[in-house]
C-alpha cells in the first residue's frame, strides 16, 4: 500500500535574536490509509513547524509527497488530497458555519468534489450536498445558520474538522485537536477521528501532547523531541519498556520463593518480592510465566500487568533521545 | 476557480456596520457641506468684486479682454520665472506660479486661435469652476467630491489594509492556503475585490453627492474651456467637469488603496495596513515636499487632478508625464511587493 504522506529529511532552520534554531531536524516518516498516527511532543518540539511544512504553509528542506505528488513541485495535486487543520480551527467568525464551509469547498479542488458524484451533476449541488455531509459527520447540522463566534471551542474544532473533510481528502492533518476540550469534546473528537480512518480509509496524522488521548487513538506514535523524530512506534510496542519488557505482578503465598524459581526459570533479575505479591519485569508473555508459576505448585491468586503510561515512555524517549543528540554532538 | 475567490473575498470584505457608519458619515457631510455652500452663496451675491483669483469664472471673452489678459499674465509669467531663477532649489518646495501662468497664457491664445469670442465659458485650469459670483451645482460636486475622497480614502484603506492582515491575524489564511489554489490568484482576488468594492463605494458617494448638488445649487449650464497638463485644450460641457473629477479622484482613491493593500501584507498588522496612507497623504507627503522632492512621492504622483485643472497645489518642476512615471512605479513595486511577500514568506 502506497503511503499517503511521507517525509523525507525534513528540515526546517530559522534565525531568532541571533542564535540558530533547528525547528525540525532531519525528520523522515510515513502515514499510510486507514492509519492514525500520532504526533507527540512537548510544546516546542516543532510538531506545528513540521505540520506547516507538511501542510505547503511553510517553506522547508527536504521532500514531503503526498499521495506520490512532491509538495514543492506538484503543490496543487498534492494539496488536492489534503485536509487539514494547522494551530487551530480558524475559521470566519462572523460568518454562518455554512458559509464557511461552502466558501471552503467552492475554493477547493473540483475534481476531489465531484468524486463520487454522477457526471455532469451540478458543482452547485455537489457543493451544499457535501456541507450537508460534512456537518452530519462532525454532528453541527442543527447550527448550521449561526455565526462562527457564537461557537464552543469543541464546536469549532469539530467545524474544523468538517473543513477538512470537505473535498474528499486522503490524507488528513489535525494539529492539536483536542486542545482546550473537555472530556466529552475529546471522546468525540477521538471516536470521530478512528471512524474516519476505518471508514474512510483516510491516512490521519494528529499532533499532541496529551498522552492518553493519542494512545486512545492512534495505532502508531511518532514522537519528536528538539525537532527529531526519537521514537517511531507501534501502540503497543510502546506500552513494552525497554527490550521489550513488561511489568508483571503476582499475588502469591511465598512471594519470596516466586522470587527466586523467577530467577532460576526465567533469569528475572529485578523480582521484588512484597508482602503477598511478587513483581518483575518480563520479556515472556504474561500467560506463559503464570502457567509456569501454577505447574510449579504456587497459588496464583492474581495476576497484573502494570501500564506503562506512555508518559513514561514519552520521558525515557525524548531522554534517549537528548542523550543520543549530545552524544552526537561530542 | 479566481472567481469563486473574489467572489468570497468580496463577500469577506464587506461589513454591514462598516457600510452603515460610512452612509451616516457621508450624509451628514453632505448636508453640511450644501448649508454651508448655501451660505457661502448668499455672501457671494452680496459683495465680491471681480478679482484675479476669480479669472477662472465663467467669463464672456472678447479680443481686446483676451489680448489683455496675455499681457498681464505674460509679464506675471516673467516675474514668475525671475523668481524662480532666484528661487533655486525652493522653487521645487513651493506652489509653482510658472506652470499656472504658462498655463492661463496656452489657454487664452487657445481661446484666441479658435475665436471663442462672445460666450459665455467658464475656464478650468485651477481649482473648481465658479461662474460668476454664485455657487453651481458642479462647484459644490467637485469641491464636496475632494472632501468625500477622504472619506472614501479611509474606506478603501480598511477595505484593503485589512484584507490580508485580518487573515493573518484570525489564522485563516491558513485555512485558505492549504486550498489547491495558487497565492498570487489569492492575492489578485484580494487586491481586485479591494479595488472594486472601494470604487463602487466611492461611485455610490459621488452619485449621491451629484444628487444632492444637483437639487440644491443651479446647473452651471454652457461650455469650460477644458486644459490637460498645459499642453492640451479642448472645449466642452460644464458639467463634464464632474467626470474628470471622478475620473481622478478614483485613481488617487485606488492608489491609497494599493498603499494599504501592500502594508497590510508587508506588516500582516490592521493598524499599520489603514494607516499608512492617512500618513503617506498627511504627514510624509509633506514633509517630502518640503524637502522639494514632493513630485517624487507616491501622494503627489498619484494626485491626477492637478493636471487637468480641478487639483490642489502643484509643486515645483511637477509634470504630469513625470507624475505618471513616478506613480507606475510606485504601484508596481507595492504590487510585486505584495505578491513577493505572500508567495515567498511562510504563512504561518
Amino acid at each position: 500500500m502506497d503511503a499517503v504522506l511521507s517525509v523525507n529529511g525534513l528540515k526546517k532552520y530559522y534565525r531568532s535574536k541571533g542564535s540558530f534554531i533547528k525547528a525540525v531536524d532531519d525528520v523522515s516518516f510515513e502515514v499510510y490509509p486507514g492509519e492514525v498516527v500520532g504526533f507527540l511532543g512537548p510544546n516546542g518540539a516543532g510538531k506545528t513547524t513540521a505540520i506547516k511544512a507538511i501542510t505547503g504553509l511553510a517553506a522547508y528542506e527536504g521532500q514531503i509527497r503526498i499521495c506520490g505528488f512532491d509538495l514543492s513541485e506538484k503543490h496543487r495535486a498534492a494539496v488536492r488530497q489534503l485536509g487539514a487543520i494547522v494551530e487551530s480551527p480558524d475559521l470566519y467568525a462572523d460568518k454562518t458555519a455554512k458559509w464557511n464551509l461552502s466558501y471552503f469547498a467552492s475554493i477547493s479542488d473540483e475534481e476531489q468534489l465531484r468524486t463520487g458524484y454522477p457526471e455532469g451533476a451540478e458543482i452547485k449541488k455537489i457543493i451544499s450536498d457535501r456541507v450537508e455531509k460534512a456537518l452530519n459527520t462532525v454532528g453541527l447540522s442543527a447550527r448550521a445558520g449561526s455565526a462562527v463566534k457564537t461557537y464552543s471551542l469543541g464546536m469549532k474544532q469539530r467545524l474544523g474538522i468538517a473543513q477538512a473533510l470537505l473535498a474528499e481528502p486522503k490524507l488528513l492533518i489535525l494539529d492539536e485537536p483536542a486542545n482546550g476540550l473537555d472530556p466529552d469534546g475529546i471522546k468525540d473528537i477521538r471516536n470521530l477521528v478512528r471512524r474516519l480512518a476505518s471508514e474512510k480509509n483516510i491516512g490521519i496524522l494528529v499532533s499532541s501532547h496529551q498522552l492518553h488521548e493519542m494512545q486512545l487513538m492512534c495505532d502508531r506514535v511518532l514522537i519528536i523531541s528538539h525537532g527529531r523524530i526519537v521514537a517511531d512506534k507501534k501502540i503497543d510496542e510502546l506500552a513494552r519498556s525497554e527490550g521489550g519488557r513488561i511489568r508483571v505482578s503476582v499475588k502469591t503465598d511465598d512471594p519470596a520463593k516466586a522470587a527466586r524459581f523467577l530467577a532460576e526459570r526465567f533469569g528475572v533479575e529485578d523480582a521484588v518480592a512484597g508482602e503477598n505479591s511478587v513483581s518483575f519485569s518480563s520479556d515472556k508473555p504474561t500467560a506463559e510465566v503464570t502457567r509456569e508459576l501454577v505447574l510449579a505448585g504456587f497459588n496464583v491468586y492474581g495476576v497484573s500487568e502494570d501500564e506503562v503510561s506512555l508518559e513514561e515512555v514519552f520521558m525515557r524517549e525524548i531522554h534517549s533521545g537528548t542523550a543520543k543528540e549530545d552524544g552526537d554532538v561530542r | 476557480m479566481f472567481g469563486k475567490l473574489y467572489a468570497g473575498e468580496l463577500k469577506k470584505q464587506t461589513s454591514k456596520s462598516a457600510i452603515i457608519a460610512i452612509a451616516v458619515i457621508m450624509a451628514v457631510l453632505l448636508l453640511l457641506m450644501a448649508v454651508l455652500f448655501d451660505s457661502l452663496n448668499e455672501l457671494l451675491a452680496e459683495s465680491v468684486p471681480p478679482s484675479e483669483a476669480q479669472s477662472r469664472s465663467a467669463e464672456v471673452y472678447t479680443e481686446e479682454s483676451v489680448e489683455a489678459l496675455l499681457e498681464y499674465y505674460r509679464a506675471a509669467l516673467k516675474d514668475a520665472e525671475a523668481e524662480k531663477a532666484e528661487a533655486g532649489f525652493d522653487y521645487y518646495r513651493n506652489p509653482d506660479s510658472v506652470y499656472m501662468y504658462e498655463g492661463y497664457i496656452a489657454m487664452l491664445e487657445y481661446i484666441k486661435g479658435n475665436e471663442l469670442y462672445g460666450i459665455e465659458l467658464t475656464t478650468v485650469i485651477q481649482g473648481a469652476p465658479v461662474t460668476g459670483a454664485s455657487v453651481t451645482a458642479e462647484s459644490f460636486i467637485t469641491t464636496a467630491g475632494s472632501m468625500l475622497i477622504l472619506l472614501a480614502v479611509i474606506y478603501a484603506s480598511i477595505v484593503a489594509g485589512s484584507t490580508f492582515a485580518d487573515e493573518y491575524k484570525r489564522g485563516t489564511i491558513k485555512m485558505l492556503l492549504i486550498r489547491p489554489v495558487g497565492r498570487g490568484q489569492v492575492v489578485t482576488a484580494k487586491l481586485l475585490a479591494a479595488l472594486t468594492h472601494t470604487a463602487a463605494a466611492y461611485l455610490i458617494m459621488f452619485v449621491c453627492t451629484v444628487a444632492v448638488g444637483y437639487a440644491v445649487f443651479p446647473a452651471a449650464g454652457g461650455d469650460a474651456v477644458y486644459s490637460f497638463n498645459n499642453s492640451a485644450f479642448t472645449v466642452s460641457a460644464v458639467s463634464n467637469t464632474l467626470g474628470i473629477s471622478f475620473a481622478t479622484n478614483l485613481i488617487m482613491l485606488m492608489t491609497y488603496a494599493v498603499v494599504a493593500f501592500a502594508a497590510g501584507i508587508l506588516t500582516r498588522n490592521k493598524v499599520f495596513g489603514i494607516i499608512t496612507p492617512i500618513i503617506l497623504i498627511e504627514v510624509a507627503g509633506l514633509i517630502i515636499s518640503m524637502f522639494g522632492l514632493g513630485r517624487f512621492f507616491i501622494s503627489d504622483a498619484a494626485e491626477w487632478s492637478k493636471y487637468v485643472g480641478i487639483g490642489n497645489t502643484l509643486y515645483g518642476g511637477a509634470d504630469f508625464f513625470i507624475s505618471l512615471a513616478v506613480w507606475i512605479v510606485w504601484v508596481a513595486v507595492l504590487t510585486a511587493g505584495s505578491y513577493m511577500a505572500v508567495i515567498k514568506r511562510d504563512a504561518a
